[in-house]
């Protein structure tokens, strides 16, 4: 590789490391995903999510090989000296646009949620704004203290929203979720390909383990991976065990649909409608922020600019992300990128690429640095 | 590990923005103040004599000695005529000087006629889903033998508003109200769920007030029909349901009243042709009163008791069951969806619409009133 700079050694704790990683996993399509898998899949729409589970677990077990095999460094420096300099370059630069595209679409949903549900007079634009200003504040701050927002800030959101699937749980019909392989194995896997979306932001890890000061902590990743499956899943257990995969595909936000016939009968508030709302933005804004945080980061490797100078590109990247965010006319045609655009990039960017990097790696002879290599490493 | 460097500063000041930033979006532009606000509590459908649908919108009084039509305690009801529910409500909305808040909706009430006509039924599930204010948990319910807009000018016994009461009685499960649980968002499931059929709960007009039994029977977004109270309760009592209710147990040594605090219900299928089911009904519950020719309960006595109590829970159901099969050929209990479930092979090929009459359904009811309270 070498005429990237190269970068010290990252300065992230364990904790935040693993609260980043949540945060930028959790967030795209939470509330919409149930409706789409059941669409897609219809009565199988369970198997496709287990499937979906199984590939992004094997597509962060990879990247986060390639993590050990390259002490410190990201995708930006890793991708050129796999596979050369041009087709280094061009994964560089097709993660970027990919995440870029995906914080548009992702303005365009929340600001989307925000009018339908609770401000239907408010304009758009202002809602674009509120919501892209706080991102591109935490993104500004800097890695660390986004890792410490994250630390605080997404158990707390994660939590309450939780609260409330548990509570939940108790309206749900077994009979509901009884799997059936009727609709075919061409469902199944439209339903893996079409509503992968959800999975897809497990890209944060071809940037986040090159900051880590601790390296044995890098498999922190999976437990992130984990949980934030496990949420995904629950999701979609409680809703279509509530209202059934038949009524789901007729919903826009089935989960938030399934948090406002929640009701805790004489228990801080009558309808958590509103609390969970409150997650939401939060959530949202600190998936934004990473995605900012990466888009100008990898802007910055791809000219060759050492780590720190990201913040050049924060402004652009957000401008770019309120445009690309209004530009769609509805709902359907946002729900489409969704199932034909994102979900198969996701796939390709977060399954098919990290194992062929790996498996490149593996033929050209790079192994991780001994042990002894690892232990003289010093973070800043 | 040496940790990373910390800006405890920075990250402070972040999470202080996140925590606004909920606030920050509810704006300017959504901003309507309270005393500018309309807050409706239940909606009354009904269809008038030249086919249009009139809604009536029950509300709080907003100031005391304000003029109002059809008033009844606090609140004022006021009806307005549209092409559908959405359009009927707009136009009423010109005639109130405050602007309607959707989101305390507690009951939506239809009129018979109103309930008849799938047109009124589909315009009212979609219009109330669709709107960003109204609560998908508010009741549908159907006005036997009244108007919609008589019930929005009605209250419960001790004078509360109807959308209030019917919502409150309904949410907290009062004892015996022996209906089923029908919130908006479990009629459009079971319309969205094959081998399944909605149902309503019956709101009646009585001269001074109101009372919530019977249940009203949909064949899709048609009513076609009523449920007794009986008969409702054979109805919960497949469904599983009925917890609260106070079952009449006439036995040789006189009435005994047993009070039901858990029902469940178990189905075993058997897909074939014609296609069968078992249902088995477990209730359990406690001695209210004892038959008045008994001077104390023996086991012996609980044991008759609780086969004579099973006999008539098992009658009851078979009440239920022999009307929505029979004369609605309607699935409201849901049986078709249980075969959709556990055996989609089966279900591929058949016409539910066809089997559903033909269904066998063998009911089998365990009972245990087993408490019989601080008397022996």
């Amino acid at each position: 590789m070498s005429e990237f700079r190269p970068w010290p050694p990252g300065s992230l704790t364990g904790a935040q490391y693993l609260a980043l990683t949540m945060s930028g996993f959790m967030a795209m399509g939470l509330f919409e995903f149930p409706a789409d898998l059941a669409q897609v899949a219809g009565r199988a729409a369970l198997v496709s999510l287990l499937i979906s589970i199984a590939l992004t677990v094997g597509g962060a077990a990879a990247l986060l090989a390639l993590a050990r095999r390259f002490p410190g460094r990201t995708v930006i420096e890793y991708a050129p000296m796999i596979l050369g300099r041009w087709p280094g370059r061009a994964v560089i630069a097709a993660l970027l646009l990919l995440h870029l595209f995906i914080t548009g679409v992702a303005t365009e949903s929340f600001t989307r949620a925000v009018n339908n549900v609770v401000l239907p007079q408010t304009p758009a634009a202002a809602v674009a704004l509120i919501y892209l200003a706080t991102a591109v504040f935490l993104s500004w701050i800097g890695l660390v203290p986004l890792g410490s927002t994250c630390q605080v800030a997404f158990p707390a959101a994660w939590s309450i929203m939780m609260l409330v699937t548990l509570i939940a749980v108790r309206r749900v019909q077994g009979l509901h979720l009884l799997p059936s392989l009727v609709p075919g194995w061409g469902a199944v896997a439209q339903g893996v390909l079409r509503v992968y979306y959800p999975f897809m932001t497990c890209k944060v890890l071809y940037l986040l383990p090159g900051f880590i000061a601790n390296r044995r902590r890098l498999n922190l990743a999976l437990w992130a991976v984990g949980v934030n499956s496990a949420t995904f899943l629950a999701q979609f257990l409680v809703t279509a065990g509530i209202l059934g995969v038949d009524t789901l595909h007729v919903l826009t936000r089935p989960t938030a649909f399934m948090m406002r016939i929640v009701r805790f009968p004489g228990f801080l508030v009558e309808h958590v409608g509103y609390v969970v709302a409150i997650s939401f933005t939060i959530f949202n804004c600190l998936f934004a922020a990473i995605q900012i945080w990466a888009i100008s980061l990898l802007t910055a490797g791809l000219l060759n600019l050492p780590r720190d100078r990201y913040r050049l590109f924060i402004g652009p990247v957000a401008a770019a992300a309120f445009a690309l965010g209004l530009a769609y006319e509805d709902e359907a045609q946002l729900s489409i990128q969704f199932t034909r655009i994102i979900s198969p990039a996701g796939l390709v960017t977060g399954v098919l690429l990290p194992a062929v990097l790996y498996l490149v790696a593996r033929l050209r002879g790079f192994k991780p640095p001994p042990a002894t290599a690892r232990q003289q490493e010093k973070p800043p | 590990m040496t940790p990373g460097p910390r800006a405890p500063g920075r990250s402070l000041l972040a999470l202080l923005l996140l925590a606004l930033a909920p606030l920050w979006l509810s704006g300017c532009w959504d901003n309507v103040d309270v005393r500018d606000r309309a807050f409706v509590l239940g909606l009354g459908v009904d269809l008038t004599p030249e086919g249009r649908v009139e809604v009536t919108a029950q509300m709080p009084r907003p100031e005391p000695g304000s003029v109002s039509v059809g008033t009844h305690g606090s609140v004022l009801a006021l009806s307005a005529a549209g092409t559908d529910p959405i359009s009927a409500l707009h136009n009423l909305q010109g005639r109130v000087s405050r602007t309607f808040l959707l989101g305390h909706i507690k009951a939506v009430v239809l009129g018979e006629p109103a309930a008849r006509e799938p047109v009124v039924v589909e315009h009212v599930v979609d219009q109330v889903l669709r709107h960003p204010q109204v609560d998908p948990g508010a009741f549908v319910m159907v006005a036997n033998g009244c108007r919609a807009s008589d019930v929005m000018n009605r209250g419960s016994a001790e004078g509360t508003a109807s959308a209030l009461f019917a919502g409150s009685a309904l949410e907290k499960g009062l004892l015996g109200l022996n209906v089923p649980q029908s919130e908006v968002w479990q009629f459009l499931r079971a319309l969205q769920t094959p081998g399944w059929e909605p149902v309503a709960i019956g709101i009646r007009c009585r001269p001074d007030s109101l009372e919530i039994a019977d249940a009203a029977v949909f064949k899709r977004y048609r009513m076609v029909g009523w449920l007794g109270p009986r008969e409702t309760r054979g109805m919960l009592w497949l469904m599983g349901e009925g917890e609260g209710s106070v079952v009449e147990v006439p036995s040789p040594h006189g009435l005994g009243l047993v009070l039901i605090n858990q029902v469940t219900a178990r189905f075993r299928l058997e897909p074939g042709d014609p296609p069968a089911a078992r249902a088995q009904v477990s209730v359990s519950g406690q001695l209210l009163h004892k038959p008045e020719r008994l001077v104390t309960i023996t086991h012996r006595d609980l044991v008759a008791l609780n086969s004579l109590l099973a006999r008539r829970i098992q009658l009851e159901a078979r009440l239920a069951l022999e009307k929505l099969q029979g004369v609605f050929g309607a699935d409201s209990i849901g049986l078709g969806r249980r075969f959709y479930f556990t055996s989609p092979y089966f279900w591929r090929g058949v016409n539910w619409e066809r089997e559903y009459p033909r269904l066998r359904v063998e009911i089998v009811v365990s009972a245990e009133a087993g408490r019989k309270g601080s008397l022996r």
